[in-house]
């Protein structure tokens, strides 16, 4: 799809040159791509969000990659698209895969009573932490959009304190003063309508 | 939260934040009693930042990320026949049982895909694919594959496999640290052995890496999950499946042309061999970032860093053969296992890169890299020296020729003189300087024979120094073909390709020779190679331009040199691609009516002005190509007037001798002159002059080739249009009774 490269080619271009408006038409482009293969893959096999987030977000990687007509001659851009691009893959990814918790049935089709008994243990499902925090990160964004990029950063892109301190020529300690002001505004947020609220232990983010 | 002042909370928080547990409450109160509000805001912000809860501060993905679940239980029967006794592993794919063979009273082992990940039928594809590549190889240091059990009622398809005891080369890595050479030469040995028996059954691994690599208790090596990958074709469904899968952490042993997704091959399991290669013997991954998003930074912007250890670097051997594993560009890797061997034996024969020369500096780099065409046997220091120099210089000669200009060749030439001076046994920059001089008997001109005697001479040289240079033999191909010696030129190009397949210029070039006889799918076919082998090559658009119009594909041609037209740097670049594109549209115009036919005149003329702005604006050259364009559009357009000055600047340079005769003569065929133009044709054979490479090819003379003289002109050099089964007999040593079908 060449013209679909052009396009990436051109909000790259922008947001290196400082247009923050381009991240977004940017996920669009690039990521539109990507959430047609996985909407195909869901369609052929509904209800199963049966891909760890760590293959979603390297795949963003390597989509990012291949846009081998872009020059990322500086790094805080490359990772900041990256991020915002691997957020709203793993989003999608959780809004589309209508998650339930237990085995697939063709999973089962081999397995009698006894063996899913044998099997009970369930993964603890971090998408619902997930995509509390990025609702949270909205309304962050929309308070202190600066503070709401470095999480984005972290938290979504997996960028390391360490690599944000040197990005942004600041030392690691200021950075992480920085996530625990933004951890505490978070849970503001998150608090009054998740269920965490409630002491239901099944979501991971309700730790108080 | 009062988010209005949300500015002066954020700055308060941090004044507090950077204050010690005893000087806060203090900071509290007085903030307190001089604004209550802000105060509670904060001292809320405060406490809830120091509570556990939310972590933000890693990653949502990785370490946390559950393992895929085990789906069968211990004691589960496995298609009523083998009973599951413990997990082995399971992997974003899919899962691997130890399981007892009821029927054989065997242990084996079990694998099988996750489904829900897959579409349809596709694990069942994948395994019964598996099955059916894996058991064309069959080698001790290749995992054997039994048996394939289709779905059935209650039953999702799996394989059998032989069991292996020990640990993968990753759980190695990983327990113990790196090896060292003693320890890892017999275990490289036989992952090579693996691979190369694999490679042999045109089998390609695609997902090599160290989790794949089981170094079993019985001292052997195994590679494993051969063929889950290699017979899913590029742009399948199932390809994106399994990669979608099967992606995470092996990003750091994919191939560039594999991270474009490009179509992998051979080289690219080479690549992979280089990264365990280099993982074995430091104990870490190139390009190892903190993070994925780190490895990809530096994957992106980075050349692969030297392999060492200890601040040292490794074996030169070693690291030569692991610097070929790595090269970017899959041409420049070794072509199979066996040339890979090689390496590690000599440590070469290597092909230098031109690109990316600059950023190879230091003497280990040159050490590996020398190795090519110089055999360091010496290692005192004035030898060391010399080295250097010869490396330095060729390296400063090669960064010149990238720039595709004039000037730029006729100031590389000294470079490659004094690299040789230093090493006279530099096959490579021979081969190189060889190169240059090739290149400016065709653009330096009035110095030609000059050139092309060097030239000569340095090949030849090259070639004695190193019979399988490959790059040596190329540039002797050209040169033949320069002479009009086009067997001995065929013999040269097709003895490079063999030593060096996925050679991009040598494609390119032979695709010219071949093209020039009128085979054109021959031609075709080397070219597609030239342009896949090395898309990024800033010279292929223009002569590729050409080979498509030769061929009589005008729009393919437009479509090639349109854009490469566009792109041209007007200051460095000569103007060969737009020559060839005003070529191309002057063609059209002649075989077109109407309105589209001066629109493609028009284009023509408008490309003929460019040329001739940059013509005026630099050194004046003693043809002009431009003014050539202009005359021959205006007379394929009939207006013999408006082309008189610019035929008699043409007409004027020939006589001095610099004009192309193949040029001279499209002007006399436009006027309809058969006989002038047959007789500048026949002076340009006479004289070999490389404008008539193309003669018996090109559109232009479509009318002119039904004149008998012209005929004569095509016999007088001696063209070839068919293969001849003598060169092949001689490069390839064919029995006869191979090559008697068909001919």
């Amino acid at each position: 799809m060449p013209d679909e490269n052009v396009e990436i080619t051109a909000y790259l271009r922008r947001l290196r040159d400082g247009d923050s408006t381009a991240e977004d038409d940017l996920a669009n482009a690039v990521y539109g791509r990507m959430r047609e293969m996985s909407h195909a893959l869901m369609r052929a096999n509904p209800g199963h969000p049966s891909v760890r987030p760590t293959a979603l977000v390297n795949e963003v990687l390597l989509e990012l990659m291949r846009l081998r007509t872009v020059e990322w001659n500086d790094r805080i851009h490359f990772y900041r698209a990256a991020s915002r691009l691997m957020r709203r893959r793993l989003i999608d990814y959780i809004r589309h895969s209508n998650t339930k918790r237990r085995p697939p049935h063709e999973m089962r089709t081999d397995l009698d009573d006894g063996d899913l008994d044998r099997l009970a243990a369930v993964h603890p499902n971090r998408f619902e932490e997930i995509y509390a925090v990025h609702e949270a990160l909205d309304k962050l964004g929309e308070l202190d959009p600066p503070l709401a990029e470095l999480v984005e950063m972290v938290y979504f892109g997996g960028v390391t304190i360490a690599a944000v301190a040197e990005l942004r020529g600041v030392s690691t300690k200021t950075v992480l003063r920085h996530l625990d002001l933004a951890r505490a505004v978070l849970e503001k947020f998150l608090s009054p309508k998740c269920p965490a609220a409630s002491n239901s232990l099944a979501y991971p983010f309700d730790r108080k | 939260m009062n988010l209005t002042r949300w500015p002066e909370v954020k700055s308060t928080y941090f004044d507090a934040a950077a204050l010690s547990e005893a000087e806060r409450p203090r900071f509290l109160v007085n903030l307190s009693e001089r604004d209550p509000e802000l105060a509670e805001i904060v001292k809320g912000l405060l406490s809830d930042s120091a509570k556990d809860g939310l972590e933000i501060s890693k990653p949502c993905w990785g370490e946390g990320d559950p393992e895929p679940a085990r789906t069968l239980p211990d004691g589960h029967l496995l298609g009523g026949r083998f009973e599951i006794t413990n997990c082995l592993g399971t992997g974003g794919a899919g899962e691997v049982y130890r399981a007892f063979d009821r029927e054989r009273r065997e242990f084996v082992a079990a694998k099988l895909l996750h489904l829900e990940r897959l579409p349809n039928d596709a694990a069942e594809r994948l395994l019964r694919n598996e099955v059916h590549t894996a058991q064309k190889v069959n080698h001790r240091n290749v995992c054997r594959l039994y048996e394939f059990f289709p779905s059935r009622e209650n039953q999702r398809p799996f394989i059998t496999m032989e069991l292996l005891a020990g640990e993968t080369l990753a759980d190695r890595l990983k327990r113990a640290g790196r090896f060292s050479i003693t320890e890892a030469e017999p275990i490289v040995k036989q992952m090579l052995d693996g691979l190369e028996s694999a490679h042999r059954e045109d089998v390609q691994h695609r997902d090599f890496k160290a989790s794949n690599i089981m170094l079993a208790e019985d001292s052997r090596v195994v590679v494993m999950d051969f063929g889950l990958a290699c017979e899913v074709r590029e742009g399948e469904d199932l390809g994106h499946t399994i990669s979608l899968n099967k992606f995470a952490g092996t990003l750091a042993y994919m191939a560039p042309e594999q991270i474009l997704g490009q179509q992998a091959s051979v080289q690219s399991d080479i690549h992979a061999l280089g990264v365990v290669l280099f993982e074995m013997l430091t104990g870490a991954r190139r390009f190892d970032g903190a993070t994925p998003m780190e490895t990809a930074s530096r994957r992106l912007n980075e050349e692969a860093p030297e392999p060492r250890v200890d601040g040292k670097p490794v074996n030169r051997k070693w690291a030569a053969a692991i610097r070929a594993c790595l090269e970017k560009d899959p041409a420049k890797r070794p072509a199979s296992i066996a040339a890979l061997r090689e390496i590690f034996r000599h440590g070469g024969p290597i092909r230098i890169p031109y690109r990316k020369l600059a950023v190879i500096t230091g003497f280990v780099a040159a050490c590996c890299l020398v190795g090519a065409g110089i055999q360091i046997v010496n290692q005192r220091e004035a030898a060391a020296e010399a080295r250097r120099t010869a490396m330095d210089s060729f390296m400063r000669g090669s960064k010149l020729l990238e720039e595709f200009s004039l000037p730029a060749e006729l100031a590389a030439v000294p470079h490659f003189e004094t690299a040789i001076k230093a090493d006279p046994h530099f096959a490579m920059a021979m081969a190189s300087l060889a190169e240059v001089r090739l290149l400016l008997s065709r653009s330096d001109s009035g110095k030609a024979n000059e050139h092309l005697q060097q030239a000569k001479s340095w090949a030849a040289r090259a070639i004695e120094i190193d019979p399988n240079l490959a790059e040596g033999h190329v540039v002797m191909a050209g040169l033949h073909q320069s002479d009009w010696n086009w067997r001995e030129s065929e013999a040269s190009y097709l003895r490079a390709l063999q030593l060096k397949p996925r050679m991009a210029k040598a494609h390119r070039w032979y695709a010219g020779l071949v093209l020039q006889f009128g085979r054109f799918d021959d031609g075709m076919r080397h070219m597609r190679q030239a342009m896949e082998l090395d898309p990024d090559d800033r010279s292929m658009p223009g002569t590729v331009g050409l080979y498509y119009f030769l061929a009589g594909r005008y729009q393919e041609a437009l479509t090639i040199l349109e854009p490469a037209v566009r792109d041209l740097d007007t200051v460095s670049r000569s103007d060969g691609s737009r020559h060839n594109l005003a070529q191309v549209y002057a063609y059209l115009g002649s075989t077109t009516r109407g309105e589209e036919s001066k629109a493609y005149f028009a284009k023509a003329r408008r490309q003929a002005e460019v040329m001739l702005a940059m013509e005026t604006r630099g050194n004046k050259p003693k043809f002009s190509l431009a003014s050539q364009i202009l005359a021959h559009v205006h007379l394929l357009q009939g207006s013999r007037e408006l082309a008189a000055p610019h035929v008699k600047k043409v007409m004027d340079a020939y006589a001095t001798g610099h004009a192309p005769a193949m040029l001279v003569a499209f002007l006399y065929a436009a006027r309809n002159e058969n006989a002038e133009a047959v007789r500048v044709l026949n002076k340009g054979v006479s004289d070999h002059d490389p404008s008539l490479l193309y003669i018996h090819v090109i559109p232009f003379f479509l009318e002119l080739r039904k004149d008998p003289r012209f005929q004569e002109v095509i016999h007088r050099m001696a063209l070839y249009p068919h293969f001849h089964f003598d060169v092949a007999l001689r490069i390839f040593g064919w029995a006869s009774s191979s090559i008697s079908i068909g001919v």
